[in-house]
């Protein structure tokens, strides 16, 4: 009896004494780990030599610096993202930089499958996703996970990637072929042997900081959560259920520093400070020589298409545009707004990459709605009343706004391509860019999807297809007064 | 999808960004975000960039920015 109090006793003295994991055992010194962190850089290379600058001098101040992405380090800014090579001067950069690893953000599919490989290949870094399956895709595999080793000590880094409603990322499906995504919330409970095996784990997500905020309530085990996604900007970090969540904004504008404080296996104290970039001097030469070369490459002078004839005025480069969307995104009816047209006009002979960026200049996205007849006339009607003009070129029909004596539009003729009218009874596919589809006031049943593909995007698509065009006299809107 | 702004309702695309958002909200709040007057602030009290992807069901809010108030 006696006996067994001592082992019952033993027992509960072993549960209560704090596990030490295998690897905590080997990591009893204290040492002090500095990650610096950006996510959603979006192509925004301007900043890249001071962050460099910065990485380097605090290296030379902490022994152990990891530089890491939280994802989303491509697209937004066509000299990265019109590169020959997509998306090839930021992986140089980030290669300049220093970085050790990236998250999978949703935004590293924009690319396409074959490109993005070889950026892979190309990156001195891996990307790591643990709720991404490649296996029937041109991918190879991506890790879940990876460690930073801090002498005897080994931080465990593991990666999600948010999912929208359909189960797939926020980028068009056409490029995610072959590719399984698990929700990031079930595909954790696989790694929280991460915790058990190094005695601490590290989040480096691309969830948003709602998902951040929900991993951290589902698995406390997690102690620091970097995120990226949402383009929070947190001066300081946010404790959720116990676990440390910190974001460093967008566009590379700003850096987290977060400093770990480990003792005995176990992270015991977690620092974090937003160091602003736009308000940095330093800046490493090196990487700004480089910056200035892809700002200055010739990439944007390329000849994308020919012109026939000159385009004179809104009329036809509205044309132009709005037929890009019908003939590369799959609607049937496009709109442009002339606000949204940025040149006066585009003269005969070679179009530009850089033409295509001056005429449409906004990063505006495509969003395509299913839009009954009197829903398309409610969007023209409101559209002209705006400004009391015919505010909107269109692809897929033509119009005739009725204005009355005071200018106002009271009605639309609305026509088919082939002159008929267009069918009362029929639901018709409508593409239109983000800035309409936010702004302006119509009817509209389908609160509208966006497709993940930029205006400007569309519209060099549908010109290296085409090769040519030719727009002049093109009249596709008209004004009666009644 | 639906999110909120400043406790209002607003009905947006599927993918929108939270400029879109205050697009949808007023014309006059997203020239004034733009122009560095105000800022978006989610629910949790954080600045957010304009360009961040608004979440279904999100609130949001607008607040004169902060470096504008000095």
């Amino acid at each position: 009896m006696y006996f067994n109090r001592i082992l019952i006793f033993s027992f509960v003295l072993l549960l209560s004494v704090p596990q030490v994991s295998q690897a905590g055992r080997k990591c009893k010194k204290g040492v002090e780990v500095v990650i610096l962190h950006t996510n959603d850089m979006h192509s925004k290379i301007d900043n890249m030599a001071k962050l460099t600058w910065l990485a380097d001098s605090l290296r030379q101040q902490h022994r152990y610096l990891f530089l890491v992405s939280a994802g989303d380090n491509f697209t937004g800014n066509p000299i990265v993202d019109m590169y020959p090579e997509v998306g090839y001067p930021m992986v140089d950069l980030m290669n300049k930089a220093g970085f050790v690893l990236s998250a999978m953000g949703n935004h590293e599919f924009d690319m396409g499958q074959e490109q993005f490989s070889q950026r892979r290949k190309e990156a001195g870094f891996p990307f790591i996703s643990g709720n991404i399956d490649v296996s029937g895709s041109h991918l190879r595999k991506i890790r879940p996970w990876v460690t930073l080793k801090a002498g005897k000590c080994r931080i465990p880094l593991v990666s999600f990637i948010q999912l929208e409603k359909n189960g797939i990322p926020s980028s068009h499906p056409s490029r995610l072929e072959g590719i399984k995504f698990t929700p990031a919330d079930v595909k954790t409970a696989d790694f929280l042997f991460l915790k058990e095996k190094y005695g601490m784990l590290v989040g480096l997500t691309h969830l948003g900081i709602e998902g951040d905020v929900q991993l951290a309530r589902k698995y406390p085990q997690f102690d620091l959560i970097i995120g990226g996604h949402s383009h929070t900007v947190m001066d300081k970090p946010l404790v959720e259920n116990g676990v440390t969540i910190v974001q460093a904004g967008s566009q590379l504008k700003s850096v987290g520093k977060t400093t770990l404080a480990i003792e005995a296996g176990k992270i015991t104290g977690i620092d974090y400070e937003l160091i602003s970039l736009d308000a940095f001097e330093g800046r490493d030469l090196a990487v700004q020589a480089a910056i200035d070369h892809y700002n200055d490459n010739e990439e944007m002078n390329r000849v994308l298409a020919s012109a026939v004839t000159p385009m004179t005025g809104k009329e036809e480069l509205g044309a132009m545009m709005t037929d890009a969307l019908t003939a590369m995104s799959g609607v049937e009816i496009a709109f442009q707004n002339i606000g949204g047209i940025r040149i006066p006009s585009l003269s005969a002979g070679d179009i530009l990459y850089r033409d295509i960026f001056r005429l449409d200049p906004f990063g505006n996205q495509v969003v395509v709605f299913e839009m009954t007849l009197p829903e398309i006339k409610s969007l023209i009607l409101n559209a002209y009343n705006r400004n009391k003009e015919a505010d909107l070129m269109v692809s897929g029909m033509t119009y005739t706004a009725l204005v009355d004596g005071d200018g106002s539009c009271v009605g639309v003729e609305m026509k088919g391509t082939d002159g008929q009218p267009l069918d009362p009874a029929k639901t018709y596919k409508v593409g239109m860019n983000s800035y309409i589809s936010a702004s302006y006031t119509f009817d509209h049943a389908d609160p509208g999807t966006v497709n993940y593909e930029t205006t400007a995007q569309t519209l060099i698509s549908y010109l290296k297809k085409v090769q040519k065009v030719d727009y002049q006299g093109t009249r596709r809107t008209a004004v009666r007064s009644i | 999808m639906l999110v909120f702004v400043n406790n209002r309702r607003v009905e947006v695309f599927g993918g929108a960004t939270l400029l879109d958002v205050v697009r949808a909200y007023s014309l006059t709040s997203s020239k004034r975000l733009l122009s560095g007057y105000l800022a978006v602030y989610d629910r949790f009290g954080y600045n957010t960039e304009p360009d961040g992807p608004a979440v279904e069901g999100g609130h949001y809010f607008l607040r004169v920015a902060a470096r504008s108030k000095r």
